[in-house]
């Protein structure tokens, strides 16, 4: 028994450590450096254009109030509806949870759509209220920036949601109780116990959606442009159309900045805090709150409002795919499955599902392993360094996906490693995209699970893969099935990436999806992406069915 | 021969100095207590002869094996020690039979299915829990996940045993039951313990030896008996049972002996191997006094309890409570002008920092 | 242990698709067999003129990549930055970007035999690009927002319309591009002066444009006519209106990229584009043909009955930023 017994969370840390060098830091440091170049020679003209020009500071500030806003109303609307569907006895809330979950596999560009659809100037429930009030046009406007807040609360406040209700269903009964015993009504506990105590996971979720709508760049593309309203990852777009290198890059240095200030400035106020309470091995069933008289008129409130936004934007994009052209009248000549009978033998369209299919499931399974192992070492072991490699696994969060595109190009499209035309680079990319949602996930199951549990088969003897294999992987596994849904959806329709890195044969469903719609082929864009919900909701039951309810959502 | 050997033992966690220079040793056989407050660090050192934390400095043998030494950059993984361990909070995987649980330090061994399962029943057997062996966790009482808890412990027959604190979750007629049963099952296996706890009783009762804690330091390490009757300095003797501390002045000193006054004017001669002089304190264990109608200090009883085989009293003698136990043989009520005598002291110095 | 089991079998499955599935694996050709297209062309079309080009030439093979002119754009920058472009054709909308890459010198001349049936503004002197096809800035009217007879007939009164009216994005956009540039050195920033004070909507692109147009979100949108055509044909209630100072036909230009690893193969696909053959299939698809031998698709005015505008191809090419910054200025701001 000498040192030669290496500890060997030390390797494992190594082996992460390379991954998420190879991933994520060596393909953004190409990113990064180039902001300083003008010419091949060191210079900031590139940053001296972002602060001069009011194009690009307005959308520095533009991004970080719309981000703001929308990280606002998606904690106010998530929190309250995990609440709902976690702590009260709101009937059919297992259907909620899963219908709630559901906008969030809409690629964000055509959520974008099928909320024009909805609410544009002469989208269907415009015209619905005009009919109705007699007026010229609808007293809302959704090009422009309540338009931008409101879609984009609409896709990122599930990540409020699922953090909250995680937080929720962990939490202590014992506390809500003993809060009830020294006299508190139900709202009283609520606001002053249980509101406090998931605070943190409020503020984190709050986090996601807040970097989550800084890098978003679809949303404010399709509703910006016309309010003459920009975002900064409009400008790096723009920027990339030039083509200005450097000043693309420093945009999205930028973009990193912000994120890592609010990153930093949510740690803080988390370390104020307390961390997150930690539950024992033992498992507590938090209470019910009975929401007696209100039972009815809120479940019909929280009903229209799932109808609302997740059911009429999906049957919105099936009304497309089923009209012969969008805007036709709706009547029954209007209405057609050429569409689907199209997609359904474009060759093109089936390789790209199998692709994406491919894509997906290989990159969620690799970041949840690798999320696993680098909260671990963080969470767990925590080990020297580990909080660093944490860190780094999360920047790409913030990077928008345009750039982790070009990054991936820079680092693997030469020789040794050139990945590029293939597959492959597009997983690489897919890797880096999705590894912060892994890491996060995981982070939170790992620290339910209370370390005297892995402490204890360390003192059994059990080496490193044991401990993992017999006993965090298992404790963690609802909540790793779950992370891994969390990437495989919207892998499986992402289009920033693909677009850039796909070729001949490897295209993807979102590069699929993208084309027809830029072609003007409208409806059969539709029809695909209906599809592929299809195929979302399906999957979604099949999982939920083989694990008993354990997973999926 | 000694089964643990910690030499000059510190950790440190950033800014705090959690262990500080520690050293002991547990002999073979031997059930040995860290007591102390909580944040004494006797758990951390625990940790640390388990592999669970890394010293900051010092070495650990467990048996005849160095398994930490800063000078040579060992550290022993965890795994890789010769230990059986059990937690406060059980650590029961909740995910596997109680079975499963025991035979887990086997399993990862590969030993043969016929050696594990022999090894098993007698481990279940010894915890006197055979019929419950394909129940879950959460199927158990608290004392019964304890015993799962000790059974994984044992089973790959350690060298030695650390327990954190086991009892402290469980209810006080369960504790005294099982103390009574980790005392009889070390006496049957012989294995050598080392055991935290906060609980004094539980460290008197149970222990063939145990070092004292505080702020991260050892003060003391001794029998029961010698930790109870000669306390090194007050934060012992205020620690372990109850104590009454008397202001005094020295005013005469010869040989180990010396002579204070105290309670108004009274006069004590005490041992006093230190050789303290001027303002110091007189320690007094509530049974070292007597009460009498008669007797050289006066006093007033304040409040009486009666525990059965004794009566606590609280007197007031010249302004300062002090705590008297007698036997149940005489009775004085509330109120009562009485006398009493100290039997037997200590002196310490009457400096605050010495508490430590 | 059901996850493991569950994470084995989904690694199996993942595994096994690529068995089904050869493209997963760029495919790697016989030497001399291969041309990589880059092209804005739409998907479908792109594709069906693809297969119909390896139907006459069955030992070469055209992979295309398929994109939006910005994500092209990026792309080739990108590629410039390690080691070059990738691409062996290039088949944009975006007419200036010829003339940059002409001036990086990252084009290979080549003069087609079929070049000669092409009108010499359609190509450049020294063979370096040559139109593939042609498609037209025009307006495209919603009769049931704004009936034809109220409709501009000209592109002086495009910006009346005010909000009713929608234009492309020049930023992103290479045909918008080449439009401002014709109306800006033909009569300065005066036009989109008056649709910035009107309200003109800018959206992304031309497809962006006609959609929301058919919407109705729109009455009269300045777009590209055989996307209008398209809709149209479903029975979108279009209309398009040729104005009177003249469309702007925006040649959609075929090079070969200076570094392609198979001039030869890549030549024969430039043949065929401008081929009577080529030309003739893109009828069937809709799109106006360069060669005036070819009669443009049914119900499409032939290039001799519509005014073209002259296209400045050189002064946009040089004035680009420029063009750019002053249009984000006046109309984006």
């Amino acid at each position: 028994m000498t040192a030669s017994k290496l500890d060997r969370r030390y390797l494992l840390m190594a082996a992460t450590g390379l991954f998420v060098l190879l991933v994520v830091v060596y393909p953004l440091w190409q990113v990064f450096f180039r902001s300083f170049l003008d010419a091949g020679a060191f210079s900031l003209k590139s940053y001296h254009k972002v602060f001069s020009n009011p194009t690009y500071y307005r959308a520095i500030l533009n991004s970080v109030w719309v981000s703001l806003a929308t990280a606002a109303s998606c904690m106010v609307v998530g929190t309250l509806l995990a609440f709902l569907a976690v702590r009260t006895d709101l009937p059919y809330k297992k259907a909620l949870r899963s219908l709630i979950v559901l906008p969030y596999a809409l690629p964000s560009f055509f959520a974008a759509i099928a909320w024009i659809q909805l609410l544009g100037p002469q989208g269907y429930l415009a015209r619905f209220f005009m009919q109705l009030s007699g007026r010229e046009a609808a007293p809302w406007n959704i090009y422009s920036a309540a338009g931008i807040v409101f879609v984009l609360t609409v896709h990122y406040f599930v990540l409020v949601f699922i953090t909250v209700a995680g937080a929720l269903e962990r939490m202590d009964a014992s506390l809500e109780e003993a809060a009830r015993a020294s006299g508190a009504g139900t709202f009283r506990i609520m606001r002053e116990i249980t509101l406090p105590l998931v605070l943190p996971a409020i503020l984190a979720g709050g986090l996601l959606a807040f970097i989550g709508s800084l890098a978003n760049f679809g949303i404010p593309a399709l509703l910006g442009m016309r309010a003459r309203f920009f975002v900064l990852t409009t400008s790096v777009y723009y920027a990339l159309a030039i083509p200005d290198f450097a000043l693309a890059t420093a945009l999205s240095s930028m973009l990193v900045a912000v994120a890592l200030v609010f990153m930093c400035l949510q740690l803080g106020i988390q370390r104020g805090e307390g961390r997150y309470t930690v539950i024992s091995g033992k498992s507590v069933r938090p209470s019910e709150l009975k929401l007696r008289s209100t039972r009815v008129p809120l479940f019909l409130g929280a009903t229209v409002f799932v109808v609302f936004i997740s059911i009429i934007p999906i049957l919105s994009m099936a009304l497309t795919a089923l009209l012969t052209y969008w805007g036709a009248p709706l009547k029954q000549a209007s209405f057609t499955l050429d569409h689907f009978a199209y997609i359904l033998k474009l060759e093109a369209a089936r390789r790209a599902v199998l692709n994406s299919l491919f894509l997906a499931a290989l990159a969620a399974t690799i970041t949840t392993v690798a999320g696993v192992l680098i909260s671990y070492m963080h969470v767990k072991a925590k080990l020297k360094g580990s909080r660093a490699l944490d860190f780094l696994a999360t920047i790409p969060y913030a990077v928008p996906h345009t750039v982790i595109a070009i990054a991936m190009i820079l680092a693997w499209a030469r020789p040794p490693a050139s990945l590029y035309g293939t597959l492959w680079i597009i997983l690489v990319a897919y890797l880096a995209v999705y590894l912060p949602f892994a890491v996060r996930t995981t982070h939170s199951t790992l620290q339910q699970v209370h370390d005297s549990l892995e402490e204890a088969a360390r003192v059994s003897g059990a080496k490193l893969l044991a401990r993992l294999r017999d006993i965090l992987l298992p404790l963690a596994r609802p909540g790793m099935i779950a992370g891994w849904i969390l990437v495989f959806m919207p892998a499986l329709r992402e289009l920033t990436v693909s677009i850039l890195l796909y070729a001949h044969r490897t295209e993807t469903i979102g590069v699929t999806v993208y084309n027809l719609q830029d072609a003007g082929y409208r409806e059969v864009a539709a029809a695909l992406a209906s599809i592929v919900m299809g195929l979302l909701i399906v999957g979604n039951f099949v999982i939920r069915r083989l694990t008993g309810g354990a997973a999926g959502f | 021969m000694e089964k643990i050997r910690v030499l000059s033992l510190t950790k440190r966690y950033r800014n705090v100095l959690a262990v500080e220079s520690a050293t002991l040793s547990v002999g073979d056989k031997e059930f040995f207590s860290l007591l102390g407050p909580s944040g004494c660090g006797k758990s951390t050192l625990l940790r640390c002869v388990a592999g669970l934390e890394e010293p900051t400095q010092g070495e650990i043998y467990i048996g005849e094996s160095l398994v930490n030494s800063t000078a040579e950059r060992i550290n022993v993984p965890t795994e890789f020690r010769p230990i059986g361990m059990v937690f406060q909070n059980y650590a029961v995987w909740p995910h596997m039979t109680v079975e499963e649980n025991v035979a887990y330090p086997l399993k990862v061994k590969k030993l043969p299915k016929e050696i594990i399962r022999r090894k098993l029943e007698e481990a279940l057997q010894a915890v006197g829990l055979q019929h419950l062996a394909q129940r879950y966790p959460s199927q158990l009482s608290g004392g019964e996940q304890q015993r799962v808890s000790l059974a994984r412990a044992l089973i790959k027959e350690p060298e030695v045993l650390l327990l954190d604190e086991p009892l402290s979750n469980l209810d006080a007629k369960l504790r005294e039951q099982m103390r009574f049963e980790l005392k009889d099952l070390q006496r049957r296996t012989g294995i050598p313990i080392l055991y935290v706890t906060h609980d004094q009783t539980e460290a008197l009762a149970m222990s063939d030896r145990l070092a004292v804690m505080n702020a991260g330091r050892i003060i003391q390490i001794g029998t029961p008996a010698e930790i109870y009757t000669r306390p090194v300095n007050q934060f012992v003797a205020d620690f372990i049972g109850l104590m009454n501390f008397v202001p005094c002045r020295v005013i005469e000193r010869s040989g180990g002996a010396a002579t204070v006054e105290l309670l108004g004017g009274h006069r004590l001669t005490v041992a006093d191997p230190g050789g303290r002089d001027g303002e110091a304190a007189l320690a007094a264990r509530p049974e070292d006094i007597a009460l009498g109608r008669t007797g050289p200090i006066r006093c007033r009883v304040a409040a009486k309890n009666y525990l059965g085989n004794l009566i606590d009293y609280k007197v007031v003698a010249s302004g300062q409570v002090l705590r008297v136990q007698t036997p149940n043989t005489e009775v004085f009520r509330e109120g009562e002008d009485l006398g009493l005598s100290i039997q037997r002291a200590i002196l310490f110095a009457s400096d605050r920092r010495s508490r430590g | 242990m059901k996850f493991s089991k569950a994470l084995l079998s989904s690694l199996a499955v993942t595994a096994l698709i690529p068995f089904f599935n050869p493209g997963l694996v760029s495919a790697q050709a016989k030497p001399g067999g291969r041309t990589l297209l880059y092209t804005s062309v739409p998907q479908e079309l792109a594709t069906r003129f693809g297969d119909a080009f390896m139907k006459t030439r069955p030992e070469i093979k055209v992979e295309i990549y398929r994109a939006g002119s910005t994500e092209i754009g990026t792309k080739l920058a990108a590629e410039r930055e390690v080691g070059g472009i990738r691409a062996d054709l290039l088949w944009l909308a975006d007419a200036p970007v010829y003339y940059e890459l002409k001036a990086k010198g990252e084009l290979l001349a080549y003069i087609s035999p079929e070049a000669k049936h092409i009108p010499a503004d359609l190509k450049d002197p020294n063979g370096y690009f040559t139109a593939g096809r042609l498609i037209n800035m025009i307006i495209a009217v919603n009769q049931e927002v704004v009936p034809l007879k109220d409709a501009p007939k000209a592109w002086k009164d495009f910006p009346d319309l005010g909000k009713k009216a929608v234009m492309g994005n020049p930023l992103y956009s290479g045909s918008n591009f080449v439009t401002v540039a014709v109306f800006v050195k033909q009569d300065g920033w005066g036009w989109f002066e008056r649709a910035r004070a009107k309200g003109v909507a800018i959206v992304r692109g031309n497809s962006e444009a006609a959609s929301a147009l058919a919407g109705k979100e729109f009455g009269i949108a300045m777009t590209l006519d055989y996307i209008v055509s398209g809709l149209i044909k479903k029975g979108a209630p279009l209309a398009i209106v040729w104005p009177a100072e003249g469309a702007i036909s925006v040649p959609s230009p075929i090079a070969i990229i200076k570094g392609t690893k198979n001039p030869d193969a890549s030549k024969a696909f430039v043949d065929y584009v401008l081929s009577k053959e080529g030309q003739q299939f893109l009828v069937t698809q809709e799109v106006i043909p360069v060669r005036g031998d070819v009669n443009p698709p049914k119900g499409q005015p032939s290039a001799s009955q519509i005014k073209f505008l002259p296209i400045p191809y050189e002064w946009a090419a040089e004035n680009a930023a420029a063009i750019r910054e002053r249009f984000e200025k006046i109309m984006l701001q």
